[in-house]
C-alpha cells in the first residue's frame, strides 16, 4: 500500500519552476531518500507535503488522505523542517506534552508520557526542562525530530534531519531514523550521499525539480552505475600514466582515472574488463590487483545529475 | 483551540506583556482623576506660569475627572492595542513557528482566534486593573459614581480597542515585517478616526462608543449606541474572517 503519491506535482513561483510534475509513489515501511543537489526542489516538496505551500498543478496524498494547507492528511504526518523553530521560552517538555501532544488531541498523561519517552530517545532528557532559547542548531534538530513523532505518525517527512549534528549523533540519528520503518514510511531529503546509503532502501534522485532517477539502491546502482576495474601496480608514476593512456584508446573503453599506483578504468560494457584484463598482463609491470570496482551511489548520483 | 489558547495565554504571562499592560493601564486609571483634582493647585505652584492662570482655570470635578480617565484609557488601550499583536502573526511566519505549528492538525482559523482571545483576554484584565484604580480614585478625590454605569462604560471601551486589537492582527496577516504591520495597523486607526468625525458615518463607527461610555459613565441621559456597537463587533469579526483568509491562501 502506498503511504505517499503524487500526481503531477507542480511548483512554480512566477518563471521559476521549482518543481516540475512530480510523480512518486512511496510504500508502506520505506525509507525513501530524497537526494538532490541544492536547489533541486527537495524542499520545496517537503513544504507541499507538509501543507505548507501550495501546489501550482497536481495533487499529493499521505496515508492516504488529501494534503492541503488545511488538509486532514497532517493528523497522520511527522514534519521536521530543515531548520525548526521554537517558542524559545517554552521547555522542551513542555513543548512536546503541552503544545504539540496538545495539538494532535493527546490526553495529558498520554502526551506526557511520549514526551518523556522521545527527550530520553533523542538524548534531550537532562535538558527537559531547560529553557530552548539556549539550545544550540543540534540541540534543535534532535528536539525537532521528537516533535515530528510525537503522534506516532504514518508518515514522516524529513528535511534534512541530520545536517546540524556531530558525527556521533549523525550515526545515532540516522541508526534510529533506520529502525523507523517499521512503524512508519520514512521521506528523508539530503545532499548527503553517505546518509542515504547508510538507512535508505529507496532513492529517489531530484534535480533541477525533475525526478530523474526512483528506484531500489541496489537497482538503482546497478543500472546507472558505470561499470569499472581497478588495476594496481607496483610500478612508477609514469609507466602507470603510459599505460593508463593507452589503455584509454581501446574499444569499450569510457576514460581511465588515477589515483597513486591505481588505475580506475572506466568501461561502456561490463563485458569490456576482458579487453583491460589482457592489457594489464602484456603490460610488462607487476600487478598486484585487479579486480571490478564497487559501483556508489556518488558515481549514481554525478552521472544523472551531470548529465 | 484549547492548546493554541493556553500558548497564547502563557506567552501574553512569560513575556511579561500581561505585566506590562496592567501596569499602563494602572498607571492610566490613576492619571485621570488625579490630573483633574491637582492640576489647577500644581500650574500655581510653578513659579513661571503668568499670574491669573489659575483663576480662570475651571475647578476639577467629576465629570473632568471621568473624561480625563476615558481619554487616557482609550488612548494607552489604543496604544496597547497596537503594540501587543503587531508581530503576532508576521513574528511566527517570519521566526519559522507558525510553520511548525501549521503542520499539525489545527486550522488557521484557529491560530489567529487564539491570538485574539489571548490578546482581548490581557486587554481585558488591563482595563478591569484600570476600572478598578480610576473608580476608587474618582471616588475618594470627587466622588462616588454608580459603580454598574462606570463598569458599563469600561466595556464600551474595551469593545473599541478590541476594534483596533483585530485590525492590528489582520494587518500582522497581511504584513511581511513587524513594523510594515505596525504602519497597517496605525494608517487603520487615523482612516478610522478620521471617518468616525464625518457626520453621515460618525454614528456607525466605533468612535461613538466613547462618547456613549462616558455618559454612561456619569449616569447621563444619552442616546445608546447601538448601531456602533453593533458595526464595531462585526468589524471585530470580520477582521479576524479576513486574517484567516489572508493567512490560508499564504505559503509558510
Amino acid at each position: 500500500m502506498s503511504e505517499i503519491r503524487t500526481e503531477g506535482l507542480r511548483k512554480t513561483y512566477g518563471e521559476i519552476v521549482a518543481l516540475q510534475s512530480l510523480d512518486l509513489t512511496v510504500e508502506a515501511g520505506t525509507v525513501f531518500g530524497f537526494l538532490g543537489p541544492n536547489g533541486a526542489g527537495k524542499t520545496t516538496t517537503l513544504r507541499l507535503l507538509a501543507g505548507l505551500a501550495r501546489p501550482s498543478s497536481g495533487h499529493a496524498w499521505l496515508a492516504g488522505e488529501p494534503v492541503g494547507p488545511e488538509g486532514r492528511a497532517r493528523a497522520h504526518i511527522g514534519y521536521l523542517p530543515e531548520e525548526p523553530r521554537f517558542y524559545n521560552w517554552m521547555s522542551p517538555l513542555e513543548f512536546l506534552s503541552g503544545y504539540v501532544g496538545g495539538l494532535f488531541g493527546l490526553v495529558r498523561e498520554q502526551a506526557s508520557d511520549r514526551a518523556h519517552q522521545l527527550l530520553e530517545r533523542v538524548g534531550l532528557a537532562d535538558a527537559a526542562r531547560r529553557r530552548i532559547g539556549g539550545f544550540s542548531r543540534g540541540m534543535r534538530q534532535r528536539l525537532g525530530l521528537a516533535q515530528a513523532l510525537m503522534n506516532r505518525p504514518r508518515v514522516l517527512l524529513l528535511d534534512e534531519p541530520v545536517s546540524a549534528l556531530d558525527p556521533g549523533g549523525r550515526r545515532d540519528i540516522l541508526e534510529w531514523i533506520g529502525e523507523l520503518k517499521s512503524e512508519t514510511t520514512v521521506l528523508m531529503s539530503t545532499h548527503i550521499l553517505e546518509d542515504v546509503e547508510r538507512i535508505c532502501d529507496t532513492i529517489g534522485i531530484l534535480h533541477r525539480g525533475r525526478l530523474v532517477a526512483v528506484d531500489a539502491r541496489q537497482t538503482l546502482l546497478t543500472r546507472y552505475a558505470v561499470p569499472a576495474v581497478e588495476v594496481e601496480f607496483d610500478a612508477p608514476a609514469q609507466r602507470i600514466a603510459a599505460w593508463a593512456e593507452a589503455v584509454r584508446a581501446k574499444p569499450g573503453v569510457v576514460g581511465t582515472d588515477i589515483l597513486g599506483p591505481v588505475v580506475t578504468v572506466r568501461l561502456q560494457a561490463a563485458g569490456a574488463h576482458l579487453s583491460v584484463q589482457a592489457a594489464a598482463l602484456d603490460a610488462g609491470l607487476p600487478v598486484i590487483a585487479y579486480r571490478v570496482a564497487r559501483p556508489t551511489l556518488e558515481d549514481v548520483f554525478l552521472r544523472l545529475v551531470e548529465a | 483551540m484549547r492548546t493554541l489558547l493556553w500558548k497564547e495565554w502563557l506567552e501574553q504571562r512569560r513575556s511579561r506583556r500581561l505585566l506590562a499592560a496592567v501596569i499602563v493601564l494602572a498607571i492610566a486609571g490613576i492619571l485621570g482623576p488625579l490630573t483633574a483634582k491637582y492640576l489647577p493647585q500644581m500650574l500655581a505652584s510653578m513659579a513661571d506660569v503668568p499670574q491669573g492662570l489659575e483663576a480662570i482655570l475651571p475647578a476639577g470635578d467629576i465629570s473632568m475627572a471621568v473624561g480625563e480617565y476615558s481619554d487616557n484609557v482609550v488612548q494607552f488601550g489604543a496604544l496597547l492595542a497596537l503594540l501587543l499583536p503587531m508581530a503576532a502573526i508576521v513574528g511566527e511566519k517570519t521566526q519559522g513557528t507558525a510553520a511548525l505549528t501549521l503542520s499539525k492538525p489545527v486550522s488557521r482559523l484557529s491560530f489567529v482566534a487564539a491570538k485574539l482571545g489571548a490578546q482581548g483576554l490581557t486587554l481585558f484584565l488591563a482595563v478591569l486593573t484600570a476600572v478598578a484604580i480610576g473608580y476608587l480614585y474618582v471616588g475618594v478625590l470627587f466622588g462616588w459614581l454608580d459603580p454598574l454605569g462606570f463598569a458599563a462604560a469600561n466595556a464600551v471601551y474595551w469593545v473599541y480597542l478590541m476594534v483596533l486589537l483585530s485590525l492590528t492582527i489582520l494587518a500582522s496577516a497581511l504584513a511581511r515585517s513587524t513594523v510594515a504591520s505596525a504602519g497597517i495597523a496605525f494608517g487603520s486607526l487615523i482612516a478610522l478616526g478620521i471617518l468616525g468625525g464625518l457626520p453621515p458615518f460618525s454614528a456607525y463607527l466605533p468612535s461613538a462608543l466613547l462618547a456613549w461610555g462616558r455618559a454612561l459613565a456619569l449616569g447621563l441621559p444619552s442616546e445608546p449606541a447601538w448601531a456602533a456597537l453593533a458595526v464595531s463587533i462585526g468589524l471585530s469579526l470580520t477582521a479576524v474572517a479576513l486574517a484567516w483568509q489572508v493567512l490560508l491562501r499564504q505559503e509558510l
